[in-house]
């Protein structure tokens, strides 16, 4: 119990750090909010806005102009979000939350998706290069796979809008659904226009993913097939079905839970370029308007996202694979094997 | 439109046409279409996204404006002031003018009817939004939805202009503005404010009749009054005019007289084309209805803390399903389009024969490019699309370009060494080669062109600086070398100046001729441009260096701070392209006195004596005196 204790006294120290940190780093960026809004009148310059115009009207912008020391500000910020205020988001002028929530779920979908498709072809693909081990197939799937997982999935993503978007126009390019479609569940034409909008950001992660997955099982899988407890299921006459699922397969996997743990962690901030790419409202996508804008509360609302979404999944993983693995019950208080 | 009511100096009633030839013939009103608030937004707000820094480029050869410079009478009070003011641009240089653009303007033509490439209904600011209304861009029947792109989330978009952020692209078709600038014709038409009359100091503004707002409410006086007050409130340049010492006087002197007209009251006479050039732009968007509240309030504040309060208001309101006046209402708006049907209640709706209109989330000029270029947008009113994309293009879209009547030039800060030396302006200017420049900067795209009198005069693309603004007088302006780089007389300027060339560079008392060189590097055809000219500079031996920022922090922050010693801006006024506005642009604007930190007073040979007798001049004062009324 004081393990679990310990434990989630670090993520919640891990999270203060992080949140401090975050803070005192997106103060330092050159220009604040009133220098972007400045920026932009200038460069739309066009409504016979005179520099004099545009001066009276960011000193009109009284919710902007953050007067307060910064340490003031800080205190009054870790207040807030202690009372789950996130603030109000400078540029949209709505509270951060009512910015951020909408997108959540899209942005859990692009992830979730990408992340289950790239998990589960590379167990399965793993487990079929381990068992075909010094194959054609398991070098020509090794070399696939390591390539893939060196490339950037932003690289992907622009390669899958220049071609299956704009040259073959197979997929839409941009949005979350087809604006003609009445967004509604019980819709299949919308579900499915999701689906088709989905399709390249999902993909873009996916093709990157599978192959570290795809690895990392046919090295655990090709480990635990020389373990001499397969030998003795094997004697046993078990089923080679049997062996594979439950002997290897299980065992292979567990090296890679805290892996998952950790993707599953970054569910909502895996997307941040991707979104961009794409142009998919998530929270990747406000998160970069808000850094242009320096938006501060945005900007902090989606770090804090990010970040206690990936200290929870870590801590998860952390408390449960004990559960998984009783040789890891207790943290680091026992004997090592 | 009522004629205008100065009286030439022959004492007969000068019409405003008639004016319009004395003054400057093609270019005042070529300048005045420009004219303000025909935004670039299009792609200037794209700073951060690597675009280009305007809206405008094209390929000359899809039809460059063929050059019609009107001959000028040179004994014209105000021509003679205009020259006299290019004059002191080209002698003192308190900016360098390098090249100006052309905005080019798209158009599908396949399942839609449009007027021809050449012809004058395109040259409009912005060809999106006149030609539905008059009827010059229809549906041939396979398309009963017009589309084209926006660069804010829809959702996200929102129509109170005070507010500055997120005022979206739907605003064309959703409000109307108030007058109509062709550039070709050169002529002003009635539209929200359907005539005007300017008598003396009291202008007189009549709002168009039978024309309802999209709640039914009927558009009056009141709505055009709002709309001006609350841009004069927020700074607007009007007020200069209106109420220039005292907002408290605004309501006063803009005051809707009954329910179509609007009665304005000046404090001076004011010349007219270029209080036009100021209302014409204008959208109606100041619905009493929604924004009633909002005047009423800075109406009636006597302090200064009460107006910033009800400022504060107004800025910090948003929009979001406006109530507008054009031919086109608001639908909805998700994260992907904005929709508009048709408003059948409009006086133009009969000349739309589609009943939507959608404006599709494109963040980035690439999106752009290829919507054009898969037709997935009907049109553009302005974007920069390089050769490469350019041919791209179906047969079916068009081109159409339009003279920007501005450009990318460099500002100096006076407070800096060594650019407070105009021998070493002068000598920058010698070495720079603007034709590479221009060409560097266009992308093979042509659509940039070379300044040859750097003077603060706009027309290059229409041969009007040589041909009417400086016809008979381009003898005693310095060209400063166009397709060149004059070394030998740069060198001279710089050793007139105390520097010496040693081991390969510029010095002065053992320190190199340094030039930093600050822009935003959002700008890519700017960023071509600085690099051109950092490499020029330097191969004549300055130390010149290129600092390209991000955009919001170089024009919010190292140049609105004047923390530059070159910095990079547009030379001429952004919005207006009469020379009045460049010259007050270059002279006597925010920028010039606090970024630029140019003094009020120079020593510049005298081109005409009946301007001025001495050297000494004080172009402000030039300026103002541009502004009030002809004789």
């Amino acid at each position: 119990m004081s393990y679990v204790l310990k434990r989630l006294g670090q993520s919640v120290l891990t999270v203060f750090v992080v949140v401090s940190a975050s803070f005192a780093l997106i103060r330092l960026l050159p220009g604040g909010p009133l220098d972007y809004l400045r920026a932009q009148m200038i460069q739309q310059g066009g409504s016979s806005m005179t520099m004099a115009e545009i001066n009276q009207r960011i000193a009109a912008q009284t919710n902007i102009a953050v007067n307060e020391p910064i340490y003031v500000q800080y205190l009054d910020y870790m207040a807030a979000i202690l009372t789950g205020d996130f603030g109000q988001s400078i540029w949209y002028e709505e509270p951060v939350a009512s910015v951020i929530g909408p997108a959540i779920p899209w942005t859990v979908f692009l992830t979730a998706s990408a992340l289950f498709l790239a998990f589960t072809v590379g167990v399965s693909l793993g487990a079929v290069m381990a068992y075909k081990e010094g194959s054609r197939f398991d070098l020509g799937s090794t070399g696939v796979g390591l390539v893939l997982n060196s490339t950037p999935g932003y690289v992907v993503a622009l390669l899958f809008v220049a071609y299956l978007g704009y040259r073959y126009q197979i997929f839409p390019t941009g949005g979350r659904y087809d604006s003609a479609i009445d967004p509604a569940l019980d819709n299949p034409a919308f579900l499915v226009s999701v689906l088709k909008h989905g399709a390249m950001p999902i993909a873009s992660m996916a093709v990157v993913g599978f192959g570290g997955w795809a690895l990392s099982m046919r090295g655990n899988s090709i480990r635990v097939l020389g373990e001499d407890y397969l030998r003795v299921a094997r004697l046993r006459g078990l089923s080679t079905r049997r062996i594979a699922l439950r002997y290897v397969a299980r065992n292979a996997i567990l090296p890679m839970y805290t892996g998952l743990m950790i993707a599953i962690g970054t569910v909502f901030g895996g997307a941040v370029i991707i979104e961009n790419i794409f142009a998919y409202p998530g929270v990747g996508f406000y998160l970069i308007r808000a850094i242009n804008a320096r938006d501060y509360p945005l900007m902090m609302g989606g770090f804090i996202l990010i970040t206690v979404a990936m200290v929870i999944g870590i801590t998860i993983a952390d408390l449960t694979y004990g559960w998984l693995d009783p040789r890891a019950k207790g943290g680091g208080s026992r004997e090592s094997y | 439109m009522s004629d205008n009511q100065n009286h030439g100096s022959n004492g007969t009633p000068l019409t405003r046409r008639r004016m319009m030839q004395i003054i400057g013939a093609s270019g005042v009103a070529t300048g005045l279409a420009g004219c303000g608030g025909q935004s670039a937004v299009e792609t200037d707000t794209q700073g951060d996204g690597g675009s280009d820094g305007s809206d405008g480029g094209a390929d000359t050869e899809t039809g460059t404006p063929t050059p019609t410079a009107t001959p000028i009478q040179e004994d014209s009070e105000s021509l003679a002031m205009i020259q006299e003011l290019a004059y002191v641009t080209n002698q003192q240089l308190p900016v360098l003018p390098v090249q100006e653009k052309l905005a080019q303007s798209f158009q599908t033509t396949d399942d839609w009817s449009v007027p021809s490439t050449d012809s004058d209904k395109t040259q409009l600011y912005w060809p999106t939004e006149w030609l539905p209304r008059s009827g010059d861009w229809t549906s041939t029947g396979d398309d009963d939805r017009i589309t084209f792109a926006q660069w804010a989330v829809p959702q996200d978009s929102q129509y109170n202009t005070w507010n500055g952020k997120n005022f979206a692209e739907p605003r064309r078709l959703l409000f109307d503005r108030f007058m109509k600038y062709n550039l070709a014709t050169q002529e002003y038409s009635g539209y929200v404010i359907s005539d005007y009359t300017l008598d003396g100091t009291s202008l007189t503004l009549n709002v168009r009749e039978g024309q309802t707002w999209h709640n039914g409410d009927a558009v009056t006086a009141t709505d055009v009054a709002n709309q001006i007050k609350l841009d004069i409130y927020n700074g607007g340049s009007l007020g200069g005019f209106i109420a220039p010492e005292d907002d408290g006087k605004v309501s006063e002197r803009v005051v809707a007289s009954d329910e179509t007209t609007v009665e304005v009251t000046l404090t001076e006479a004011v010349n007219e084309d270029i209080l036009l050039a100021y209302l014409q732009p204008k959208y109606l968007i100041a619905h009493d209805g929604t924004y009633g509240e909002y005047v009423e309030a800075l109406d009636s504040a006597t302090t200064e803390d009460e107006r910033s309060q009800a400022l504060g208001n107004l800025t910090g309101m948003t929009e979001p399903e406006p109530v507008g006046c054009g031919p086109f209402q608001f639908e909805d708006a998700d994260t992907q389009r904005t929709l508009l049907t048709k408003y059948d209640d409009h006086p133009d709706a009969g000349n739309i024969n589609y009943p939507e209109a959608e404006y599709l989330y494109k963040p980035q000029n690439q999106g752009r490019w290829n919507s054009l270029i898969n037709e997935e947008t009907d049109g553009s009113a302005t974007l920069f699309m390089p050769s490469n994309k350019l041919r791209q293009l179906p047969d079916s879209v068009q081109v159409s370009l339009i003279p920007r009547h501005w450009g990318m030039g460099l500002v100096f800060n006076f407070d800096q060494s060594p650019v407070d030396d105009p021998r070493v302006r002068k000598a920058i200017a010698h070495v720079v080669n603007r034709e590479a420049v221009a060409k560097n900067s266009g992308a093979g795209t042509n659509s940039k062109i070379a300044c040859t009198y750097p003077s603060g005069l706009t027309g290059e693309f229409n041969g009007q600086v040589e041909g009417a603004w400086l016809d008979g007088v381009t003898d005693e302006f310095e060209t400063y070398g166009r397709g060149s780089a004059q070394t030998d007389r740069a060198a001279e300027l710089l050793r007139d100046a105390g520097y010496e060339k040693s081991g390969g560079t510029w010095q002065k008392d053992g320190e190199p001729l340094t030039l930093p060189i600050k822009g935003p590097s959002g700008f890519s055809d700017w960023v071509a441009g600085a690099n051109t000219i950092v490499s020029q500079l330097k191969d004549f031996g300055i130390d010149a260096r290129a600092n390209m920022l991000d955009s919001s922090t170089y024009w919010g922050q190292d140049y609105a701070n004047g923390d530059f010693v070159v910095g990079m801006q547009g030379w001429a006024s952004y919005s207006q392209a009469h020379p009045y506005f460049h010259f007050q642009w270059i002279f006597d604007s925010w920028d010039a006195k606090n970024a630029w930190n140019l003094p009020s007073e120079y020593e510049a040979p005298v081109l005409h004596e009946d301007v001025r007798s001495g050297e000494t001049v004080v172009p402000g004062d030039l300026v103002a005196e541009l502004s009030v009324a002809s004789e």
